[in-house]
């Protein structure tokens, strides 16, 4: 059962590299009723003078909200340069990840600003999985968060965190795309893996449900998709994702690849 | 014990509907409500041309009372995606109640007879829609302007006129106006026009500023509004207005209505939410002694 809710926050911390198309926001809630999220949950940010748009809970303490915002359009381009003081948080929208049932392997893929909500996932998970390795894909250096000071992600000791950059990187340990270091680095070694959770752009979610297809491990697949949000909160239909009957914004963003036959199918053929 | 009853010579397995403008607009809508379990649905309101509406955001929770200010802004895809929705939702063999957001009797009646050739089992009229100018409120407000719209979509097509209405001052005048005109039923009630300013921002935070106030607050209005409508005509009400709970839904049957619809309660609790009303009304009827619906219909009304 879900329970909306309309929170107004207040900037208290914007990390962003010279130049990047990437920020980290953090806002803090300014009632005491402001809603409790888990890993998966987005919400609808509103940026006054803008647009409310679907974002990844990145991260929550109590009334501390984490954003990973890149720049697209208008209303991402504010925020990652000049994030207003104050911004209106509707939500939480959308179901939680579901979370592995018991200890195992977990293999987390974060492609861009995809990362944000396998953050969230890896700190919760990692009390009682046995591993976590977290990759972490993105394009050029600059689009690079640093995850292991902004979210603290070393203080677990089973996480560990892989940074994969397509062009040359020092920070990287491995240069190219999330694809390249699963065919290169993991391999056959995939079935190893109980579960794994992806998040990122289309054509890689795409590229990676063919080689989980072909490897016969779709049960073990869990994608966290993205498609047009309007309402966020389950009414407007706008979210269907397609070849499902699911509303991104009340069932999803993560399902199982099992569930998206019809839906590569149809994005992805 | 089972709850069917009929409303404007509609039968229905049970007098729960899903309410205008929630998961309406699409044929993936109309599967999650019929998976849920709703008795009939009721379409997004339609206009003749497709609507983009109002900039986001569309919707903004008030939780602390259960409820929900909108603009959407009448978002529909038109007239020819009313004609593809009709055709495809055939299948869910239930029935299908067309909305409609006229800006002018002749819209109206265009719409009402696509729907009508296409399967709808009825339309609703909604002259009541709190915040798109020139459709809604300020024709529902004028007796004179619902008895040409009614009059002239009634003459128009066969299957019946339902007519929306919202909170406005003389409800009982225009209601009688829509009666006489040829309504076979009345939906009561719209959503309330309201604001919602975040005061940090110092900003009101729809995109379109000023909306429709739903659910629970709006309960007992509605709980009024078709209480005062029935005392005085008598006629098939579906009542509509923050029905949450089994209990909501009983005591806007007992004011009058034959049957209900709900909307923000499906935001806040889900589409399956209808099962538990539907179960939690069936076990006060038996255990009231009540034999169905159709005896508590204005019930505590005197
Ligand atoms: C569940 C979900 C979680 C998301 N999480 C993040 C996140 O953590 N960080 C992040 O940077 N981005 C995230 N996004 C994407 C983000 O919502 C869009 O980049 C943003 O809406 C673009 O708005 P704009 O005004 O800047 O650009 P616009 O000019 O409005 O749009 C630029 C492009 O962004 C996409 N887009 C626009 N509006 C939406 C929308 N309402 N829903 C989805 N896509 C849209 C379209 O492809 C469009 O072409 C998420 C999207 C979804 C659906
Ligand atoms: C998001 C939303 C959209 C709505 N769109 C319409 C609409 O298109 N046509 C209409 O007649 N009523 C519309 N309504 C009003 C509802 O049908 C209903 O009358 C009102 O919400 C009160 O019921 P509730 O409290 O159960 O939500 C809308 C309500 C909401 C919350
Ligand atoms: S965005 Fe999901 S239903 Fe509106």
């Amino acid at each position: 059962m879900t329970s909306y809710a309309y929170v107004p926050a207040k900037l208290v911390k914007h990390v962003r590299k010279p130049n990047s198309p990437v920020a980290v926001l953090v806002y803090k809630a300014l009632t005491t009723r402001f809603f409790p999220s888990l890993p998966g949950h987005f919400c609808m940010l509103w940026v006054p003078g803008y647009e409310a748009i679907p974002l990844s809970i990145a991260y929550q303490e109590g009334a501390h909200y984490y954003f990973i915002v890149k720049k697209r359009g208008p209303t991402t381009t504010k925020l990652v340069e000049d994030p207003p003081r104050y911004v209106g948080l509707i939500g939480p929208a959308g179901s939680p990840i579901p979370a592995p049932s018991s200890g195992g392997k977990i293999l987390l893929l974060g492609g861009g600003v995809g990362i944000a909500p396998l953050i969230y996932f890896a700190t919760t998970i990692a009390s009682y999985v046995e591993s976590v390795t977290l990759v972490y894909g993105v394009r050029s250096s600059n689009e690079l968060v640093e995850l292991d000071q902004i979210f603290n992600v070393n203080r677990f000791k089973n996480v560990e965190l892989i940074i994969v950059v397509e062009e040359v990187c020092e920070r990287a340990v491995f240069k190219g795309t999330l694809i390249d270091y699963i065919t290169v680095k993991i391999g056959d070694r995939l079935e190893e893996y109980d579960r794994v959770y992806a998040s990122g752009p289309q054509t890689f979610l795409c590229k990676l449900y063919e080689v989980f297809n072909r490897a016969g491990l779709l049960d073990r697949l869990v994608l966290v998709l993205e498609t047009y949000v309007r309402c966020g909160l389950g009414f407007c239909g706008k979210c269907t994702i397609p070849g499902t009957s699911k509303l991104l914004c009340r069932d999803g963003p993560a399902l199982s690849a099992q569930l998206l036959k019809n839906w590569f199918a149809k994005i992805c053929v | 014990m089972n709850l069917n009853i009929d409303v404007a010579g509609i039968k229905l397995e049970h007098p729960v509907m899903n309410a205008s403008g929630i998961l309406g607009s699409t044929y993936n809508d109309i599967a999650v409500l019929a998976r849920a379990g709703f008795a009939a649905f009721v379409t997004k309101s339609f206009t003749r041309e497709k609507r983009e509406g109002y900039g986001t955001p569309i919707a903004v929770p008030i939780s602390e009372t259960l409820s929900l200010l909108n603009a959407v802004g009448l978002e529909n895809p038109g007239l020819e995606g009313l004609a593809e929705l009709l055709d495809s939702c055939k299948i869910f063999g239930k029935p299908i109640i067309v909305s409609i957001a006229g800006s002018s009797p002749e819209e109206f009646v265009e719409i009402a007879v696509v729907a009508e050739e296409h399967g709808a089992t009825a339309v609703e009229l909604n002259l009541s829609c709190p915040h798109v100018r020139g459709r809604g409120l300020e024709i529902g407000a004028s007796p004179s302007a619902v008895r040409e719209i009614v009059g002239i979509v009634s003459s128009s097509i066969n299957i019946p006129v339902i007519v929306k209405l919202g909170l406005v001052d003389r409800l009982v005048e225009v209601a009688s106006a829509a009666l006489e005109a040829g309504a076979r039923a009345l939906t009561l009630i719209n959503s309330v026009k309201a604001m919602k300013i975040d005061i940090y921002a110092a900003k009101p935070i729809l995109g379109n500023r000023v909306g429709g106030l739903s659910g629970k607050a709006i309960h007992p209005i509605a709980v009024r509004a078709v209480y005062e409508v029935y005392r005085e005509l008598k006629p098939d009400i579906i009542g509509v207005g923050g029905v949450f709970s089994w209990e909501d839904a009983i005591e806007l049957i007992m004011a009058g209505a034959r049957a209900v619809q709900i909307g923000t309660a499906i935001i806040y609790y889900g589409p399956e939410i209808v099962r538990e009303i539907v179960e939690g009304m069936k076990r006060f009827l038996e255990q009231q002694g009540f034999r169905s619906i159709e005896e508590i219909v204005g019930y505590a009304v005197s």
